[in-house]
């Protein structure tokens, strides 16, 4: 209905409609909501596209001797054909959510189904990769034409898959992943910007997850460098979450919590000494992986501090992400000096989100920052030849500790009653 | 976008999406029957696919050839210019960077240069089998391989044009399909 909204001014300026009628119409799109329960219907009707398309794939993949190689060439085709006439259908009579992802997925799934059948009637070469990169490029315009959140989902996982199947499974780097997410930006920006519904949210999440997963595939020989590099992605996230157009939905949020999650992981790993025994030995990484990092954490301070509506403040994992690559390079020319620092950081970084947590009365938080301290306690078990009975020690002592650093916060909330809650 | 224009663009895609299997078929169809028929020494073994079914990998005795170009790059297309041996089987008569003009030849893909020897990949590795053939294809060729009257096994290859389909796989002396059958009702003794 956007198209509507748009065509207003030009209407009103040729007279067809007067101000008040555009300003009518304008209130009508705004207030009216899909009818209820239709937001479910489309991902059932999703789901079920999914399965079905799934199911005659597994079929197919059978091999079925019986058939005659044209019976097989037949079934290869008249099924992607019937998926493209309902969904011309679905177009001309301008159907809603529920047909338009429905159709969508069986389509995609039909278009899949089509090309692994005559590779398989006429023993095709080609990898997986290959044959992924096919399907995804020939169902890519469809997100646009059927404006279908359940094909941008798919679009996402299936670029994935192959870039975990080119990437980590062949020497090659999966180019086309860059491909498929440039293919997809103006249509998830456009849905962030006009219509939240439950396919936004799962993009929200699947993106940066995705992004995480697949930014390995690039790194084959890239060695501890790969680590500054993940870390510049993951401050990336970071920061891209903390834009305004975020703002609403800090729950739905996948950007900012797998930002998070990413810092703690690639800092918690760069606190033992032995990542650090080959950093010096493999001090000068190649220039691709140099210039990937720039753009990185060019790109993360960017969105961190000049993009519009930026904070600009310094928080925690902001400051981790600046800091991190100055003691990496100290690591270049010593390995003890990098691995205490990165250990000082990950502590930092803890106690900064427990006072977070604290100060927002935020249990959440609190127990975020709580773990990431543990969790670096009880990694220093496996560099440090200690007694037993010490560690048995500070284990008690962190669970004390996150009993009494819980049991305070319910005590100070219980003596603000008047603060609003975020507990979980 | 107007319903037209988004019309169009589906119909567009449409198309294409058509087009890719039917070019596919296309190809394929006018190899097998038009190309010339060359057997190639193989060894099977059992892989899977999770779209496409399982199969069996052939693994070529022409595969490497010998060569005094020192600069092949892995990934870079082979054209393998093809004769036959006394026995009728395939063998590569040379492998160039350059598309022959005439003879037959099949386009293949450089995997390593290693001391003057090109190892390749060639086109038609994967033959597609029924589910629960295809484990018990690469059982029974283990089993014949180790046999006192063995035979080569071969893949039948057409090939036009620098295309090639690869149509049947031949284990003693039968297509590998009715071998796996036959072995399969033979009681164990």
């Amino acid at each position: 209905m956007a198209s509507i909204e748009k065509d207003l001014p030009e209407l009103v300026a040729n007279n067809v409609i007067t101000p008040q009628t555009a300003k009518d119409i304008q209130n009508y799109y705004t207030s009216r909501k899909e009818p209820q329960g239709n937001g479910l219907l489309t991902i059932f009707g999703a789901l079920g596209g999914i399965l079905v398309g799934l199911g005659i794939i597994l079929i197919f993949a059978h091999n079925w001797d019986d058939f005659s190689k044209s019976t097989k060439t037949m079934l290869a085709i008249i099924p992607l054909v019937v998926t493209q006439a309902l969904t011309a259908y679905t177009l001309i009579k301008n159907k809603g959510g529920v047909w338009r992802n429905a159709c969508g997925t069986l389509l995609f799934f039909s278009v899949g189904a089509s090309i692994a059948l005559v590779a398989q009637i006429y023993n095709l070469p080609g990898n997986l990769g290959t044959f992924l990169f096919t399907w995804i490029v020939l169902c890519s315009p469809l997100i646009y034409i059927l404006r279908s959140n359940a094909l941008a989902v798919l679009h996402v996982l299936f670029a994935t898959y192959y870039a975990v199947e080119e990437g980590y499974f062949s020497p090659e780097k999966p180019w086309g992943y860059v491909l498929f997410i440039a293919l997809l930006m103006p249509f998830y920006i456009q849905q962030l910007k006009e219509e939240r519904n439950n396919g936004t949210a799962a993009l929200n999440w699947l993106l940066p997850l995705s992004g995480l997963i697949s930014l390995g595939g690039f790194l084959d020989g890239a060695d501890q460098f790969g680590l500054l590099i993940y870390l510049a992605f993951a401050g990336l996230l970071h920061a891209i979450g903390y834009m305004e157009i975020f703002k609403d939905s800090p729950k739905k949020n996948g950007f900012l919590t797998l930002g998070e999650m990413g810092i703690v992981v690639i800092l918690t790993m760069a606190s033992f000494r032995w990542v650090w025994h080959d950093v010096i030995v493999n001090s000068i990484p190649h220039t691709f992986f140099i210039i990937l990092w720039l753009v990185f954490l060019a790109a993360a301070i960017y969105f961190s501090f000049f993009h519009k509506g930026a904070s600009k403040h310094f928080e925690p994992f902001r400051t981790a992400t600046l800091v991190f690559p100055l003691i990496y390079f100290i690591g270049i020319f010593d390995d003890l000096v990098p691995s205490v620092l990165t250990n000082i950081l990950v502590l930092a970084l803890g106690v900064a989100v427990i006072r977070e947590g604290v100060a927002k009365f935020d249990f959440a938080i609190l127990n975020f920052g709580l773990i990431i301290t543990s969790v670096l306690i009880a990694c220093r078990f496996f560099d440090v030849n200690m007694s037993f009975v010490v560690r048995g020690l500070l284990f008690i002592g962190v669970g004390v500790g996150f009993f009494l650093a819980n049991y305070v916060l319910i005590q100070k909330k219980k003596n603000k009653p008047e603060t609003p809650s975020y507990e979980n | 976008m107007k319903t037209r224009n988004i019309l169009i663009a589906f119909a567009v895609t449409a198309l294409v999406q058509l087009f890719i299997p039917l070019k596919m078929i296309y190809d394929s169809h006018i190899t097998e029957t038009e190309g010339a028929e060359y057997h190639f020494k193989a060894k099977p073994i059992d892989p899977n696919d999770p779209f496409r079914g399982k199969y069996i990998t052939l693994a070529f005795d022409m595969e490497t050839f010998t060569t005094a170009d020192t600069t092949w790059q892995e990934g870079d297309t082979a054209y393998i210019i093809l004769a036959k041996d006394k026995d009728g089987f395939a063998i590569g008569k040379m492998v160039t960077r350059e598309k022959p003009n005439d003879g037959d030849y099949i386009t293949a893909e450089a995997r390593r240069l290693y001391d003057q020897t090109l190892f390749v990949n060639l086109p038609f590795e994967r033959y597609y089998m029924e589910e629960s053939k295809a484990p018990a294809a690469e059982a029974a060729y283990s089993k014949y391989a180790a046999s006192q009257d063995y035979k080569p096994v071969y893949a039948v290859v057409a090939v036009r044009n620098g295309n090639s389909v690869l149509k049947d796989v031949i284990i003693d002396s039968m297509p590998i399909k009715e071998y796996v059958i036959k072995n399969r009702n033979k009681k164990p003794q």
